[in-house]
């Protein structure tokens, strides 16, 4: 239990308050958007139509998650400036992507989910391994941030774990439900304006309220590997955290269904523009967490960090600010997360694989069903408390591990099934191994090595080369 | 006899592990588990309890030090938490110890928590920050040659080569 635990700074009616207030507004805003997915393809990937500036948004806001809020000062706390600059280099991910969204949309224009690809690039036993390796990604990812939301409105307000947790889960489940990603992009472009305005503001007032010279001073006398440029774990957490953001930006349907739901000439631009956008973000929220020795703040649980830190210093108002940014955050990303990952179900599991399918009607229905299904999966995993934090950082090898596949798939016409299946295997399992006997912050870095070795060999020794149309031919 | 009786309960009290009210009572370490306790990141949860008949309205204080005999000690915290997270920690032999404080007396130290830092080898450091930079180099090679080799005409005018 932390210090705030026992003594919230808000008091828990103004935290229902602003949970009901901000839960009716994205319920009542997603219905309304949502009444613009008419069919099957519009509820999936709202028309194919979304311009630049709904486009750069929901990028933004969806990778600006709970966990960035919570975990960027958990990074500054423990690994200083460096650990800072690491949280950022997820923003890396996005950058990149922008040619890659390009080429998804040149290669699969009628493309619905990042399995599609996979099935129609390397067959079925890589996709098969992709949609395991995703799917257990997306319900950490998921379960993860339910379980942050959870505890950092009890943190807060006092508002009791479970409760918070399943209300947060329940306006994302009921939004992405009537609304599909139509819903899901209109709400992310108000909260990721929310979300950027809060944490600049935070920052800003944090940076107002507290002496520089003084936090370098305590930094120096009790926290002295914070300013080290040297410090081993942060500066090996510098290419992990990169390596783990490639992996879960390149892969992961989220980012894919973008893709496809933007205009063909917008999403590269978007992707560029949310990664330039999301950059500063993690060191914005995670600064404030170095301050916290000089101001006397006794840190106990290092995952509320920032918002104890930020409450602290600016109090009734600060907690508010917090409160709301963290709600927008966590909502920005529930509902991309179980929007990609029920199409990414639907499609691939459903109907390609078990050949469920039938009218739009009838998809939409299973959409729905699954859609429900994975919120309530997820809060019985939340409620369970787990430490879906490790294991989001355990499937970060996993993940990493289909930077290449994706890659050479893209762009080699010698990139084979055999190579991208041995080389998610070798760099899940040698990543894996990394994580527990050298420690996380080698795990994605080794993985995504491992992973390009293989795949670089396979493709030297693969003789005939992919015939590009083969895979805009079935996708159409 | 009066006399007799008291010191016979205040040791009987002092070896059952029960002191009087009036005696602050001495600490004991919850987490970590073991001392020493090794930190390959240079950051522990330290949690201390007081015995379980004792209330929980006091303030603490808890001393680090490099040296084992505190010669050298500083407060790294005081106030009523039975816990507190430290983090920034440099390689080597961190020792701390808490104690009960208030404003007419202070209670015994506790036994001492020694927290032992070392870092991943330098090697290792180095041969991984080598392979990162470049898997990073090649990763951003392999994307821009194949955006420059295929920003081409889009796949519904039958050419997902692009310009090869």
């Amino acid at each position: 239990m932390s210090e705030a635990d026992a003594n919230p700074i808000l008091n828990p009616t103004i935290g229902w308050v602003l949970l009901l207030l901000f839960g009716a507004a994205w319920i009542g805003l997603g219905i309304y958007w949502g009444r613009r997915a008419k069919s099957f393809d519009g509820f999936m990937l709202a028309g194919r139509n979304v311009g630049m500036a709904l486009g750069s948004a929901t990028a933004m806001a969806t990778w600006v998650t709970s966990n960035t809020v919570m975990l960027a000062p958990v990074f500054a706390l423990e690994k200083g400036v460096w650990g800072m600059l690491a949280y950022s280099t997820a923003s890396f991910g996005l950058l990149l992507f922008a040619p890659l969204s390009a080429r998804i949309r040149q290669l699969i224009p009628k493309g619905y989910t990042s399995g599609d690809f996979m099935r129609l690039r390397y067959g079925k036993l890589a996709w098969v391994l992709f949609l395991l390796i995703t799917v257990v990604y997306s319900l950490a990812w998921l379960v993860s941030m339910g379980t942050a939301g959870g505890k950092l409105l009890q943190t807060l307000s006092g508002i009791p774990y479970v409760n918070g947790m399943s209300m947060i889960l329940f306006v994302c489940v009921v939004y992405t439900l009537f609304g599909g990603l139509y819903a899901v992009i209109g709400t992310d472009f108000i909260q990721s304006i929310i979300i950027l305005i809060g944490v600049v503001l935070v920052g800003r007032l944090v940076l107002l309220k507290t002496d520089m010279a003084e936090v370098y001073q305590s930094m120096e006398r009790h926290q002295p590997s914070l300013i080290n440029a040297l410090m081993p774990v942060a500066l090996l957490s510098l290419f992990n955290n990169m390596f783990f953001g490639f992996g879960e930006v390149f892969h992961n349907n989220v980012w894919w269904s973008r893709a496809y739901a933007m205009r063909k000439d917008v999403a590269p631009k978007a992707f560029f523009v949310s990664g330039l956008l999301w950059f500063p973000i993690p060191i914005a929220a995670g600064f404030i967490a170095l301050s916290a020795s000089a101001l006397g703040i006794n840190v106990i649980d290092p995952n509320t960090v920032g918002p104890l830190v930020a409450s602290s210093v600016l109090g009734k108002s600060g907690a508010i600010l917090v409160f709301v940014v963290v709600f927008c955050s966590l909502a920005s990303s529930i509902d991309s997360l179980l929007a990609a990952t029920s199409d990414l179900l639907v499609e691939d599991v459903g109907r390609k694989m078990l050949g469920v399918g039938g009218s739009e009607d009838q998809l939409r229905t299973f959409s729905k069903l699954v859609i429900c299904g994975l919120g309530m999966l997820t809060w019985i995993l939340c409620a369970r408390e787990m430490n879906l934090l490790e294991i989001l950082f355990l499937s970060g090898p996993l993940v990493a591990s289909a930077i290449w596949p994706v890659l050479g798939g893209l762009y080699w016409e010698k990139a084979s099934s055999a190579g991208a299946v041995l080389a998610m295997i070798t760099g899940s399992v040698v990543g894996l191994v990394a994580y527990y006997k050298l420690g996380w912050y080698t795990a994605s870095l080794i993985s995504a090595a491992v992973s390009m070795v293989v795949m670089l060999v396979f493709a030297s020794f693969q003789r005939q080369a992919f015939d590009w149309e083969t895979i805009s031919k079935a996708s159409n | 006899m009066l006399r007799g009786t008291f010191l016979f309960l205040s040791f009987w009290l002092s070896a059952n592990g029960i002191q009087s009210a009036a005696e602050p009572s001495q600490p004991r370490w919850v987490s970590p588990a073991e001392s020493p306790f090794l930190a390959d990141e240079g950051k522990c949860l330290l949690r201390w309890e007081l015995p379980e008949s004792e209330n929980s309205s006091f303030t603490f204080q808890v001393e680090q030090a490099d040296e084992s005999n505190f010669s050298n000690a500083r407060v790294r915290y005081e106030g009523p938490d039975s816990a507190t997270y430290i983090s920034g920690l440099p390689e080597g032999m961190h020792h701390y110890r808490v104690r009960l404080v208030s404003d007419d007396e202070t209670g015994p130290w506790s036994e001492s928590m020694e927290i032992k830092v070392e870092f991943v080898s330098r090697q290792l450091v180095i041969i991984l920050l080598l392979l990162g930079s470049i898997v990073f180099v090649a990763t951003v090679w392999a994307i821009w040659k194949g955006h420059c080799q295929y920003d081409g005409p889009p796949a519904s005018n039958s050419n997902t080569g692009g310009r090869q």
